[in-house]
């Protein structure tokens, strides 16, 4: 996630609705879970966003100082140069996910033969364990979630559906080519030991 | 409960010659009524082949195949084809052999025996229309887009009131949109209609519809994993992913 830039999707969060700390982490939380923002960390965020000037306290907030900014509720929303900066930030080229799965690290300083049926082992469990995180991926029907009556949010939820499944399918595709590899090469290696001559 | 259709260590193989391909191995499954399994299974994993065996169209070489309690294997060929016309209905995505067919006509054969031509021209336009595809009522199957022949493929299983509906890559060749309209409404024949449904799918997103999940991998089915209860070991890192442990 090197490059995701967590700034601007507060900032985008606090363009949909204004919002305070604890409220723009709850709505990060449910639907954008897997960044794995903490409360603190959407403070943070929000003081740079107020220090680089692109999202202001509401008027409705008063100033009662002494008290903490939790307590205090402060709501913000955004400025201007904010909307812009977002703008900006939406037409970017998109950071793309890093790929790298531990497997491939142990296939390399894997010991064969003797270590080879583990390493198979490991894949299959691996791969059961993709099925499992698809299955907890699941979700009622979404009519059609082109439908512009139906909420925005169902459809961007549904994009990142999307993305975990079809991950989930590469995963559950590559491991299935490698254990049919390994597995072969586990019987070849059997036969070989058994019709060597003494 | 009893389920509606029980797989138990089926196995199958075909011969090419003095070869044997071993398509299944070993394969045990489930289906209840009022459930969708989804089968997972890339390219010659043998996914139609474990739908041919469950629906009785072909026998294993090894294992049971056991439907509402009785053994398929015990069943004659003329109960086989009676349990084809009323309960157990392959979703046939090839369409009609005569193209001339309207589908108003298409739907309704499986059950002109039964209830005669207009009854069950009556019964093939409900159906049409129950799967959003009543304008493809007076039409022809070439005129058909991707999606409404499958709806119309659905159709004309349903239609005869199956109480085991088995599909076969029903999201093949259609796009994101269409792909949600077609699972959904397998979803809901067997939530709402009380059907045991097993699909076959080459695709997983299809999955995520279904009640329970296998994926045919090397000849075998794979069930889910239990969780593991520290969260870690063989949990596969998700980029961009919910975590949902």
């Amino acid at each position: 996630m090197s490059g995701l830039s967590t700034k601007h999707v507060v900032l985008g969060l606090v363009l949909q609705r204004p919002g305070y700390g604890y409220d723009l982490q709850q709505r990060l939380a449910s639907r954008l879970g897997f960044l794995g923002l903490s409360e603190n960390a959407v403070y943070k965020i929000l003081d740079r966003l107020e220090e680089d000037g692109w999202i202001k306290p509401t008027d409705a907030n008063e100033d009662g100082g002494g008290t903490t900014r939790r307590a205090l509720r402060v709501t913000y929303e955004a400025t201007d140069i904010g909307r812009l900066r977002f703008k900006e930030w939406l037409a970017m080229p998109s950071d793309r996910a890093v790929l790298r799965d531990e497997l491939q690290a142990k296939a390399h300083v894997t010991s064969d033969p003797e270590d080879l049926p583990l390493v198979l082992r490991v894949a299959e469990e691996q791969q059961r364990a993709c099925l499992s995180e698809l299955g907890m991926l699941k979700r009622p029907a979404l009519a059609r979630v082109a439908d512009p009556e139906v909420p925005w949010m169902h459809c961007a939820k549904m994009m990142t559906d999307e993305f975990s499944v079809r991950w989930l399918q590469f995963m559950v595709d590559w491991l299935d080519a490698i254990c049919e590899l390994m597995e072969e090469r586990i019987q070849r290696t059997a036969a070989l030991t058994h019709s060597t001559p003494q | 409960m009893m389920p509606l259709l029980r797989l138990e260590s089926v196995a199958k193989s075909y011969w090419r010659g003095t070869r044997e391909l071993r398509v299944l191995t070993d394969v045990s499954l489930d289906v209840h009524a009022g459930e969708l399994v989804g089968v997972y299974g890339k390219q010659e994993a043998g996914k139609t082949t474990l739908l041919k065996l469950a629906g009785g169209f072909e026998p294993p070489d090894a294992g049971t195949v056991t439907f509402d309690g009785r053994d398929l294997s015990g069943v004659s060929g003329s109960a086989i084809a009676r349990l084809h016309r009323e309960e157990i209905a392959w979703v046939e995505r090839s369409g009609p052999e005569s193209r001339e067919l309207l589908m108003r006509v298409y739907v309704a054969l499986p059950m002109y025996r039964r209830l005669g031509p207009i009854k069950a021209e009556r019964r093939a336009v409900a159906a049409l229309a129950k799967v959003g595809a009543e304008d493809a009522a007076d039409a022809r199957w070439s005129s058909l887009s991707n999606t409404t022949r499958m709806l119309v493929a659905i159709a004309q299983a349903l239609v005869r009131e199956p109480r085991l509906l088995l599909v076969d890559d029903p999201t093949a060749g259609l796009g994101i949109v269409d792909r949600e309209r077609v699972m959904g409404l397998l979803h809901s024949a067997a939530e709402d209609g009380g059907l045991g449904v097993l699909m076959a799918v080459p695709d997983m997103p299809a999955m995520m519809h279904a009640h329970e999940v296998r994926s045919l991998s090397r000849g075998r089915l794979l069930a889910p994993a239990d969780p593991p209860p520290d969260g870690h070991g063989t949990v596969v890192e998700f980029p961009g992913g919910e975590r949902s442990a």
